[in-house]
């Protein structure tokens, strides 16, 4: 018989797996996340990633709270178009930021550390910008253009790192496509959704925990020499590679990216007060859930697991707050709108087959 | 005697002002359903025709309304005009369509172009010219023949936004990059028009002021209240040009 006190006998019950999950319905399984910091409406929230932080944004505006939405389209403009345009998808037009090292060129671009490499690539005649090359759905009419669109851009996603209260950051992967002549990363491979891809200025690099770690650091140095009050929210996403060039099965690469992303996330969190880690990760594809939160293709999210996390984020929140937040529930109409996406590393999907 | 159908608002009255000087030119009478302000929700287009609904606030003006008293006279013939109810085309040589479309020809001038890529504004416009009355009225008439009797004249809306007094003046109520914006709503009006079949007659440029975004201090009609609408000689220049558009296409004889 065991007897005496232990580090274990005053747990609370979500620290044991029989208690937490195993006697309980998985839809019931709570606790997931215990913010570190007060989350209230009228916080400036600004989200930025890979394609799983759009659910973010879109949740925290449908459910009354502030998403801070620093790159608007005009009044009057029907949301249809200022979808297809990437207004209101993130914070800013930046597109997805699927890497830490991209965060950061971002961040450098918007604080003048580093000026925006001159690269454009051309297509049937328009203009495509390199760092957002699906940002206009037929790209820009003149270079003129193209270039001016792009620093407003970066004029808003400096806007939002100065004027958020908490930055919610979605990482996505760890491959990324460098120009190896300048150094800089590119968010899509070129060839793939626009430009030439050319063995000798175009990189592969897949970036180890070291690395993923180190730019996440200088991001948020960078964020917090401008903002030194902002809190960031990590997650990572759920949702498996599209493809990989790492050389391995995708499946394979999927979990060596996403472990390195979720390692990062935990290290840089547990170090630093004013960086969180929400597990959207975890609540998607632990066993726990039964993969039941993937469409039949087993990689998209499907609607009900997006409001799954959505709910346990803004419960957490509700719980954890000093005072009371009143979260309210998304119409029918924005739960469909809050679980659409756009994804640019979707489009490597249509390379697959080709050596079949 | 050929006969023009001019439909509109307050925008349309420097037309029925200078009505005497122009037509004699053009062998041409011109009827007027025109009233100010939203009057155009209250009318309904056809194949055949304009059928008009009641509207019984207009002999009900507020005090506030009281500057567009210079209108009211219009309002009485544009009451007894539409006896009937109905105004066929069939009896007009051409339709002219004038003014007030707050969805053909505002959002640009409150938005700063240059944020945004033509691409998209193009876009954007061309979206908003589907919700205007005009846009509507022409795309609910499925004959091209009568689609291509009716013309739409711009606004000059925008001197309801500033007016040509100093450039100071214009400076401080013109949002950034009005210009441009200026003369992206005729471009795009022009496409969206286009695309029903039917005209579009931008603002003569004789109207315009230097800086090409306002109408001429001298086509104004000088009120202390009404900083929007064009006096009888703009209204002549106007309704001139209009004519000699229809001229043109061969629908008058001058």
């Amino acid at each position: 018989m065991i007897t005496g006190k232990n580090p274990y006998s005053d747990l609370p019950s979500k620290a044991f797996w029989k208690q937490a999950v195993a006697s309980k319905s998985m839809f019931d399984i709570t606790d997931l996340w215990q913010p570190k910091f007060d989350i209230n409406k009228n916080h400036k929230v600004s989200t930025f990633g890979s394609c799983f932080a759009q659910h973010i944004g879109r949740s925290l505006k449908s459910r009354g709270f502030n998403w801070f939405i620093t790159e608007k389209g005009p009044e009057h403009c029907s949301p249809d178009l200022l979808k297809a345009y990437n207004y209101g998808i993130f914070t800013a037009r930046t597109g997805n930021i699927y890497t830490t090292s991209l965060l950061k060129q971002w961040c450098e671009w918007a604080l003048g550390k580093r000026s925006v490499p001159e690269e454009y690539w051309l297509k049937d005649g328009r203009y495509i910008d390199p760092f957002r090359p699906r940002i206009e759905t037929e790209g820009f009419l003149s270079l003129d253009e193209m270039r001016r669109s792009q620093q407003e851009t970066i004029n808003c996603f400096r806007k939002s790192i100065v004027e958020s209260n908490i930055l919610v950051f979605t990482m996505g992967l760890t491959e990324s496509w460098l120009n190896k002549l300048q150094g800089f990363e590119y968010p899509m491979c070129p060839g793939t959704v626009g430009g030439q891809f050319s063995e000798s200025s175009h990189g592969f690099y897949n970036q180890d925990f070291a690395k993923v770690r180190e730019n996440l650091l200088k991001s948020l140095e960078l964020m917090k020499e401008v903002n030194p009050n902002l809190n960031v929210i990590l997650t990572v996403s759920p949702v498996p590679l599209t493809a990989t060039n790492s050389g391995k099965h995708v499946a394979v690469a999927t979990m060596a990216s996403k472990s390195i992303l979720r390692a990062v996330a935990e290290d840089v969190s547990s170090a630093n007060e004013f960086v969180d880690y929400f597990p959207s990760y975890e609540i998607i594809n632990s066993p726990i859930f039964k993969g039941c939160f993937f469409e039949p293709n087993q990689r998209n999210v499907n609607p009900y697991g997006v409001n799954f996390v959505m709910d346990n984020f803004f419960k957490s929140i509700q719980t954890g707050a000093k005072s009371e937040v009143e979260v309210v529930p998304p119409s029918e109409e924005n739960w469909f709108i809050e679980n659409d996406e756009h994804c640019e590393e979707a489009v490597l999907a249509s390379f697959g087959g080709n050596n079949e | 005697m050929n006969k023009v159908l001019i439909i509109g608002n307050s925008h349309a009255a420097c037309l029925r002002y200078a009505e005497k000087l122009v037509t004699p030119s053009y062998n041409v009478e011109l009827d007027f359903l025109i009233a100010h302000g939203g009057s155009k929700g209250y009318m309904l287009l056809d194949d055949e025709g304009i059928y008009l609904k009641a509207r019984p606030d207009w002999s009900r003006r507020k005090d506030a309304e009281k500057q567009y008293k210079h209108y009211d006279n219009l309002v009485t013939q544009f009451e007894a005009i539409t006896s009937d109810c109905k105004v066929y085309f069939k009896n007009y040589s051409a339709v002219l369509l004038v003014g007030g479309e707050y969805m053909l020809n505002w959002p640009l001038f409150s938005i700063d172009v240059e944020k945004y890529s033509s691409g998209f504004l193009e876009k954007h416009f061309l979206k908003l010219i589907e919700s205007s009355t005009f846009y509507k009225w022409i795309s609910s008439i499925d004959r091209p023949s009568v689609k291509s009797k009716i013309f739409v004249l711009s606004n000059p809306l925008i001197n309801e936004l500033a007016y040509e007094t100093t450039p100071d003046n214009v400076a401080q109520v013109l949002p950034p990059k009005t210009n441009k914006a200026f003369n992206s709503t005729h471009e795009f009006s022009h496409l969206g028009i286009k695309s029903l079949g039917a005209t579009y007659i931008p603002l003569p440029n004789e109207l315009l002021s230097s800086a090409g975004n306002t109408t001429s201090a001298k086509f104004k009609f000088h009120t202390p209240k009404d900083m929007g609408h064009l006096n009888k000689l703009g209204g002549e220049i106007r309704l001139r040009n209009a004519l000699d558009t229809l001229v043109e296409v061969g629908l008058l004889s001058s």
